[in-house]
């Protein structure tokens, strides 16, 4: 069994970029929370057994069939809600918030910053807005494979796929985003190999 | 072994057996005593915190809390946390609409067995997003 | 687009990705650790009931126990920083936090997590 140590390291490491990976699915941060609590309940409470290097694959897995279920719950969920707010007072929905909307604003809002921590704000917006747009199955592909740093097979079994669909997943899912920052003129700017932007200290 | 005075310090409060609770938390706990030694230590913990509070309420939800000991504590940790999320939604409704959601609860519970199971096993066609294949 | 081309493309995304985490919400950072410590809980939990079954056999569970004490201390520091959160998310509600007050509602407690009835709630949302 693992320890107590080496589950925490595990989720602490994972944990910002799983919100972030649901919250594209989902797009609603609160609900995404609620996923990834579940998911680290269910890893710690029925696979904390398992070595940690399973861990990734594991964890990836959870978080697909608890997304699976919120789809499946939505109505329930919203039932709370529905409930309470047709009477009125409705506060429950004031706190849902649309990261595509706060991106923009963001944009909008920012006129002092300096000219390139704006321009790579909004290329990451441009980049999280398509990442949102991705089939869900590319969308998961990529993040694991590239930005989980997982290899094909472990992809492959935590998405219950084969190797062949999880490199088709992954290049369909670049070929998009290539395509979504050549459309807003960004290919430069986010593949061009010199970032003095980013050491130049902004 | 010196390090484990340690171990058994931090959990003496969730390690006790039944026969070492006081006598309140006898009363309180009492549905609980032919199970209470099988009962994981964390899940112990929990239900002393139940046993504390428990005063602070009045006697009908008293007489509830009671009742419902025995299903709370044979609930998955998943299941109880899932319901003390609903129960804090429940808890910010207005009145007439925690009525309405006792009342559907009870025509649900009349609902014959197999109806219920059956709302049970289908499958909901909610899957709005083509979020889940493609 | 080769598949080298491919991977640096992704590489530089991720990147972008990356260094986007340090732009989250306080509050939702607060909320993930609040997460991270609740599953530590659960693992604890597990971990505990396993030296309990275990006791009677103490001595071929010796490795079990001794990773269990050598965390016993980053244990009483998780369960104190998560109390420490868990006050802070307690200030504004209600006092009916428990628990027992879950028990004491006017709801049981399975009606909080019975699939069937809330489902048949939501049939009977949509026929309205």
């Amino acid at each position: 069994m693992a320890t107590v140590q080496e589950l925490s390291n595990f989720l602490a490491q994972v944990e910002r970029r799983a919100f972030k990976q649901v919250a594209y699915a989902v797009r609603d941060d609160h609900a995404a929370l609620d996923i990834v609590q579940d998911a680290m309940l269910k890893l710690a409470e029925n696979y904390s057994s398992r070595p940690p290097a399973e861990y990734p694959m594991l964890f990836q897995r959870i978080l697909q069939n608890t997304m699976k279920d919120f789809w499946r719950r939505q109505k329930v969920r919203n039932l709370w809600t529905t409930l309470f707010s047709s009477f009125g007072s409705g506060s429950e929905d004031d706190d849902e918030v649309d990261i595509l909307e706060t991106l923009e604003s963001d944009d909008y809002d920012d006129a002092d910053e300096p000219q390139a921590q704006l321009e790579q704000k909004q290329t990451i917006a441009i980049i999280e807005e398509a990442l949102q747009k991705l089939p869900a199955r590319q969308r998961e592909a990529f993040i694991m494979r590239y930005w989980e740093d997982m290899d094909v097979a472990e992809t492959a079994s935590a998405m219950g796929c084969s190797e062949g669909s999880v490199k088709t997943h992954c290049s369909r899912a670049v070929h998009s985003l290539a395509l979504m920052l050549e459309k807003h003129d960004l290919t430069k700017r986010v593949l061009e190999k010199k970032e003095g932007r980013d050491e130049s200290g902004t | 072994m010196p390090s484990n005075a340690h171990v058994i310090a931090k959990s003496e409060k969730s390690e006790k057996t039944w026969a070492e609770l006081t006598d309140n938390q006898h009363k309180v706990l009492a549905p609980l005593a032919s199970e209470w030694d099988t009962l994981r230590p964390w899940q112990r913990e929990k239900m002393l915190d139940i046993a504390h509070d428990y005063p602070k309420m009045d006697s009908k939800k008293q007489e509830l809390v009671q009742r419902r000991l025995n299903r709370w504590s044979r609930m998955t940790p998943y299941e109880r946390e899932n319901a003390r999320k609903n129960y804090q939604k429940f808890q910010s409704m207005p009145q007439a609409k925690k009525d309405e959601l006792r009342k559907k609860w009870k025509e649900y519970k009349q609902l014959p067995q197999n109806q219920r199971d059956t709302l049970m096993r289908e499958h909901p066609e909610i899957y709005k997003d083509q979020e889940l294949e493609n | 687009m080769n598949q080298e081309h491919e991977t640096e493309t992704a590489e530089r995304i991720v990147k972008l990705l990356e260094k986007n985490l340090d732009t989250l919400d306080g509050e939702v950072l607060a909320r993930l650790k609040l997460a991270r410590n609740k599953a530590l809980e659960a693992h604890t939990e597990n971990l505990t009931t396993s030296v309990g079954s275990s006791l009677a056999s103490y001595f071929g569970h010796y490795v079990r126990q001794h990773r269990v004490i050598s965390s016993a201390a980053l244990l009483c520091s998780l369960v104190f920083v998560g109390f420490i959160v868990s006050q802070q998310y307690i200030g504004q509600e209600t006092v009916e936090q428990g628990d027992a007050f879950l028990l004491g509602s006017e709801l049981p407690p399975e009606a909080y997590v019975d699939e069937g009835f809330n489902k048949w709630l939501a049939q009977d949302i949509n026929q309205q």
